[in-house]
């Protein structure tokens, strides 16, 4: 090659197989489907994106029969509907079975099914969540419930070990700190919002909790025990996404203070001076050449921070205080009571920011009727669907 | 913009982003995701009403910042680990030994650039874009474009022996 304008040339051969390129087509599709242009008071969107997918990706062909379900069940909104869906419901099995199972085939990435199997098992949480505000977390709730959890715990837990073997290290920490703050915050929101049932809950929540502790530690030695560059770009990998959080999860606080006042929005605050003490002492170390504690204190900081957030939406969502929290819980061991463990995997505030890349979800506050086909479908308030349409990877 | 003039743009852009996510991953599975994603956050913002002039730059920048954030979770991946793994590009392509081996001295050079260098000769090169979009794309002014291409360009010409 005699000139650098015919780098373009040579490259261009690399390309998406026209398999790939229909397959990614057609899951955009979907997706645009589902998201037709309406008006911005109608909708919500937000920063990270995944999709329904029609086909494999793999080589092997989808299943006939899945590829028929998946088209009755992206017609007439029905996987559309199903999002809102909550154990009892009719559509549930078509949230569970079918949407979260075509979402799960459909992304190409390790990092990518990990991340959904988190999220997973974080719907499993605000189901618990939902049912419970509304005084409708059963028995026979708590046990479909359970089992559910269970089996995507089982999963998170499962990749965290894949990479981990696969000396993804960094991978098996993130995955691992999120877990351990999705499992926190929500068993604090839980604890909260309470009901007879939710505390046979919590015991499982918080044997989890206590394994994915012990997992993130394991993760974050491993980082520790990286030769120094690599333990540095990872120390300098999390500092950068800890900062990033802070400012998200400050700016969310901020647009909530401004919808519900100062009063709502005291402790989160107060989390974040937190995690950013975290990060300025994480700093230090990184700049001493510590980057093995770098990192964890740059981790810790990303979890509380998100923690921050994760309270700060349940308590506008079902109107719970935190503040006494603590107290009530006593669990006794300083670390829990200080530590305030953050997932990465939720929600974001409204304006879509191109620019974020935590992962979140679409929340589309709609004050139509569903226009179902099927009449038996179940509305969870006439006329009013809360829908919170799941699009994080 | 509707279903049918995003289609158009899918049909028209989804090989170069790949490409260019490609050339800054090295890793297949990992770009088809981004792109994925690019295409349906890109989605997301005109299902707002919101007018995109530049579909092609949008789409760019959408992607570029996914890529930044893709390095800042991960420590990136090095030709050697690359090596490794067995280079991945090949699944569909035929390529010829000629082209194999063109393709993995281009991507020898570039990985040796600096980061910030590799990032404007892959859209100078790779991707054919204008100083101008680049500096749309990254956010940066026109200015620093054009001196950070000169500079890639000669490290780049030096790397090749290209005279």
């Amino acid at each position: 090659m005699n000139d650098l304008n015919e780098i373009k040339n040579i490259t261009k051969k690399i390309t998406l197989s026209s398999r790939e390129k229909e397959s990614a087509k057609a899951n955009i599709l979907n997706f645009i489907r589902l998201h037709p242009v309406s008006k911005p008071d109608t909708s919500r969107l937000l920063s990270k994106w995944s999709f329904f997918s029609l086909f494999n990706l793999n080589s092997k062909p989808m299943p006939a029969f899945l590829g028929i379900l998946l088209v009755l069940a992206s017609s007439g909104g029905i996987s559309f509907a199903a999002e809102g869906a909550l154990p009892g419901d009719l559509l549930y099995p078509v949230k569970v079975g079918i949407n979260e199972e075509v979402r799960a085939a459909v992304s190409f990435s390790a990092e990518a099914k990990a991340n959904w199997d988190a999220r997973r098992l974080e719907r499993r949480l605000e189901e618990a969540e939902e049912l419970a505000h509304k005084k409708e977390f059963s028995a026979e709730v708590r046990s479909k419930i359970e089992e559910n959890f269970e089996a995507h715990a089982e999963r998170v837990e499962r990749r965290i070990a894949d990479f981990e073997s696969k000396g993804e290290v960094q991978s098996a920490a993130d995955l691992s700190s999120n877990f351990e703050t999705s499992l926190s915050a929500h068993e604090k929101i839980l604890f909260k919002i309470d009901g007879e049932e939710v505390s046979k809950f919590l015991p499982k929540i918080r044997a989890k909790k206590g394994s994915a502790s012990l997992l993130r530690i394991k993760m974050e030695s491993r980082v520790s025990e990286e030769p120094k560059p690599e333990a540095k770009e990872a120390a300098e990998g999390k500092m950068k996404v800890s900062e990033n959080k802070i400012e998200e999860v400050k700016s969310f606080i901020e647009n909530v203070r401004a919808k519900l006042g100062a009063e709502a929005t005291v402790d989160a605050e107060a989390k974040l001076t937190e995690a950013q003490k975290v990060w300025t002492d994480g700093k230090i170390k990184f700049d001493a050449g510590e980057y093995g504690e770098a990192f964890v204190l740059f981790q810790r900081a990303h979890r509380i921070a998100q923690e921050a957030k994760l309270l700060i939406e349940a308590k506008s969502e079902f109107n719970i205080d935190f503040k006494t929290q603590e107290k009530e819980q006593g669990e006794g061991k300083n670390s829990e009571n200080k530590e305030k463990e953050n997932g990465r995997f939720k929600e974001e505030k409204a304006n879509i920011d191109i620019n974020n890349n935590a992962n979140s979800n679409v929340e589309i506050n709609s004050k139509s009727e569903v226009n179902a086909d099927d009449e038996k479908i179940k509305k969870r308030d006439s006329g009013n669907i809360n829908t919170r349409l799941d699009l994080g990877l | 913009m509707n279903e049918h003039e995003f289609r158009k743009a899918y049909n028209a852009y989804a090989d170069a982003l790949f490409r260019h996510c490609y050339f800054r991953l090295y890793d297949r599975e990992r770009s088809k995701d981004l792109v994925q994603d690019a295409f349906m956050k890109a989605w997301g913002y005109i299902a707002k009403g919101r007018e995109v002039e530049n579909m092609r730059a949008f789409l760019y920048r959408i992607l570029h910042n996914l890529i930044v954030d893709e390095f800042r979770k991960k420590k990136t991946v090095s030709l050697d680990a690359l090596k490794e793994r067995g280079v991945d590009f090949i699944a569909h392509e035929k390529l010829n030994q000629n082209d194999l081996s063109e393709l993995k001295n281009i991507m020898s050079f570039f990985s040796e650039l600096p980061v910030k260098y590799r990032e404007v000769a892959t859209m100078r090169y790779i991707d054919d874009l204008t100083p101008k979009e680049i500096a749309e794309i990254t956010g940066e002014s026109e200015n620093n474009i054009s001196v950070r291409i000169n500079r890639a360009t000669a490290q780049l010409r030096n790397l090749m022996k290209i005279s």
